[in-house]
């Protein structure tokens, strides 16, 4: 073999070894490789292939036309590589400048997405991995604890604490669902802090990580719980305040029957009338003292909501006005076949029913009372309306109704204490609904509606 | 004429003036003297029972009252050799289940809420009181 001989063998052989590692780089990335850049290889890869060819021939047949063939061939796999070339390398470049754009956005937008969690004011921002070491903690959070991702909870937080956040955290990993509560964490100086806190699943490929975020309430809760204390001081007062005065009122009330027992024959019309105004006044601050310590009740006692027959129900709250119903001519009608089963607290719903009953035979006007109890049930809530064809109500006055102690007419018209429909709304609410009214105007009849949320 | 000596036990002065003036026009109406004695709390009426001659047929008593409340003085008057006999009537305001128990663990012979219509609390008082005088001392209940 000769110097000739052996370069073009060299140089055949180093040739086909670029095909050999470009095929192999074309099959591994196949998948990732854009279509146009995968082309562009394999043409040449056969390029360099056939070169490798032409050269390998050249070794022995120097002159041969098998040397001319193998370079015609060449030249046929090169042209269109080289003519396809500027094109190809255009595209080639939007791909890459397309990349970087692609990147450097998402560094921008990584960067913005730091920039907000870190201004934030108020929010700390963190999240866990599966075996709840934080992986992210935003800048509140690191200096306000001194917190570095792959520590734990129980690193920096007493352990009972550590405990009921750790256990929050597997919740949302075990069932996938959004945790929304209140956590209680000491500060480093030792105070409770109170947080709303959600947490929440991120699925990132296989994995799963807790995503959460806590802002500062404890002044909130604060003043939530003082105006609670005072709401519920309030109520007692209310409650003892009633239930005391009903004792010199029963009194009072007491001893003017003693008086007019032994005065009665000696009275003239004039001094029995004074006597009769203050028997009625008495017996009104009676009735108000009642209907407060009613609706007081209401506030202090626990609603226990059990299943009510509504049916059973109206039928008994009906038989305690069978008299005022026959003196009156009144009539009353409800669906039994539509009214269910209600979760409701029995007495309360009795009380509600009583009120409205009393209301329609009291505001009556000259034709005999019609009341119609109907009951639907609508978003989540049961809906009752009780429908009365008496006197009705200006509807610019439906909503003042409903106010403690407000009245459209005076007791010499129709006595009343006007705490009635302030207590079904108070009911309503305390079963999650509420009470309005609904009336065409005076004369054209009212429809009470109260709503209890199901349970 | 015939008469009945109750023992009140009432902190109340109007209330005990109510219920004085019933216990009498009641039995009155029946030629019976009601002879009533008020006490204005539990305390009171043990040191009364203590020094009077003859003990009362029947007590009524309030429940809420200062220093000794009516439940207690149930207890003491029925741990009492002497009192215990002497049926106590419980006269409230008060219609909570709870009073309620507390009064009949502590073994009054009845519970009586005041009714605030003053021609009923007559009859009631009536009833009840006749209805202790008549079966716990048949012989001389009228003394």
């Amino acid at each position: 073999m000769n110097l000739h001989q052996a370069f073009n063998l060299g140089i055949a052989i180093t040739y086909f070894s670029i095909p050999a590692g470009l095929s192999r780089v074309v099959l591994q990335n196949w998948r990732v490789a854009p279509l146009l850049l995968r082309l562009i290889l394999i043409a040449f890869a056969l390029f360099i292939a056939a070169c490798g060819t032409g050269h390998g021939l050249m070794a022995f047949y120097p002159h041969g036309e098998i040397v001319t063939a193998s370079h015609g061939i060449t030249l046929l796999v090169s042209a269109p590589v080289a003519l396809a070339f500027p094109a190809i390398g255009e595209r080639l470049r939007q791909l890459l400048l397309h990349n970087q754009r692609l990147a450097s956005e998402l560094d921008q937008q990584a960067a913005l997405f730091h920039l907000f969690l870190d201004a934030h004011p108020k929010l700390f921002a963190w999240i866990k991995d599966e075996r709840l070491a934080y992986t992210y903690c935003n800048q509140a959070m690191q200096q306000r604890f001194e917190l570095k991702p792959g520590c734990y909870d129980q690193d920096w937080l007493p352990p009972d604490v550590a405990a009921v956040l750790n256990a929050n955290d597997r919740a949302v990993l075990e069932t996938g669902k959004t945790y929304e509560g209140i956590e209680v964490v000491p500060d480093p100086d030792g105070t409770q802090r109170s947080s709303l806190v959600y947490k929440f699943m991120l699925q990132v490929g296989t994995a799963r990580l807790v995503g959460g975020t806590a802002t500062d309430i404890t002044e909130q809760e604060r003043l939530r719980a003082e105006v609670e204390l005072a709401f519920r001081e309030l109520e007692e007062f209310t409650y003892a305040a009633s239930h005391d005065l009903k004792t010199p009122l029963r009194g009072i009330s007491g001893l003017l029957t003693l008086l007019e027992r032994k005065l009665n024959a000696k009275l003239d019309d004039s001094e029995r009338a004074i006597l009769i105004q203050v028997r009625r006044d008495c017996d009104y601050a009676n009735e108000l003292i009642n209907g407060i310590l009613a609706y007081s009740k209401v506030g202090q006692a626990q609603t226990r909501r059990v299943p009510v027959d509504v049916d059973e129900l109206l039928t008994q709250v009906c038989d305690r006005f069978a008299a005022r119903f026959t003196e009156l001519s009144a009539t009353i009608q409800w669906h039994s076949e539509a009214l269910p089963l209600l979760s409701a607290d029995k007495t309360q719903l009795q009380q509600v029913f009583e009120n409205l009953i009393d209301n329609a035979l009291k505001y009556r006007s000259d034709a005999p009372p019609v009341i119609d109890i109907g009951l639907q049930h609508q978003r989540g809530e049961w809906i009752f309306a009780v429908t009365d064809n008496g006197l009705g109500v200006d509807p610019a006055f439906k909503d003042r109704l409903f106010v403690m102690f407000s009245r459209l007419h005076s007791r010499a018209e129709i006595e009343g204490t006007g705490i009635g429909l302030a207590s079904v709304r108070k009911i309503a609410q305390r079963h999650g609904g509420n009470a309005w009214l609904e009336s065409a105007g005076v004369g054209c009849g009212s429809t009470v509606y109260f709503s209890l949320r199901s349970l | 004429m015939k008469r009945i000596r109750f023992l009140l036990v009432e902190d109340d002065v109007s209330a005990a003036l109510i219920a004085r003036s019933a216990l009498e026009e009641g039995w009155a109406a029946r030629g019976v003297a009601a002879e009533v004695s008020v006490c204005c709390d539990g305390m009171d009426a043990i040191h009364h029972l203590e020094k009077v001659a003859i003990l009362p047929d029947i007590i009524l008593t309030d429940i809420k009252m200062p220093r000794l409340d009516g439940t207690r003085l149930i207890g003491v008057l029925k741990a009492s050799t002497l009192f215990k006999s002497i049926p106590i009537l419980v006269l409230s305001t008060s219609d909570e289940e709870d009073d309620k128990r507390r009064a009949f663990m502590g073994g009054c012979a009845g519970y009586f809420v005041k009714s605030s219509d003053y021609e009923r609390f007559v009859t009631d008082l009536q009833v009840i009181t006749e209805y202790w005088t008549l079966s716990r001392l048949p012989d001389n209940a009228y003394s």
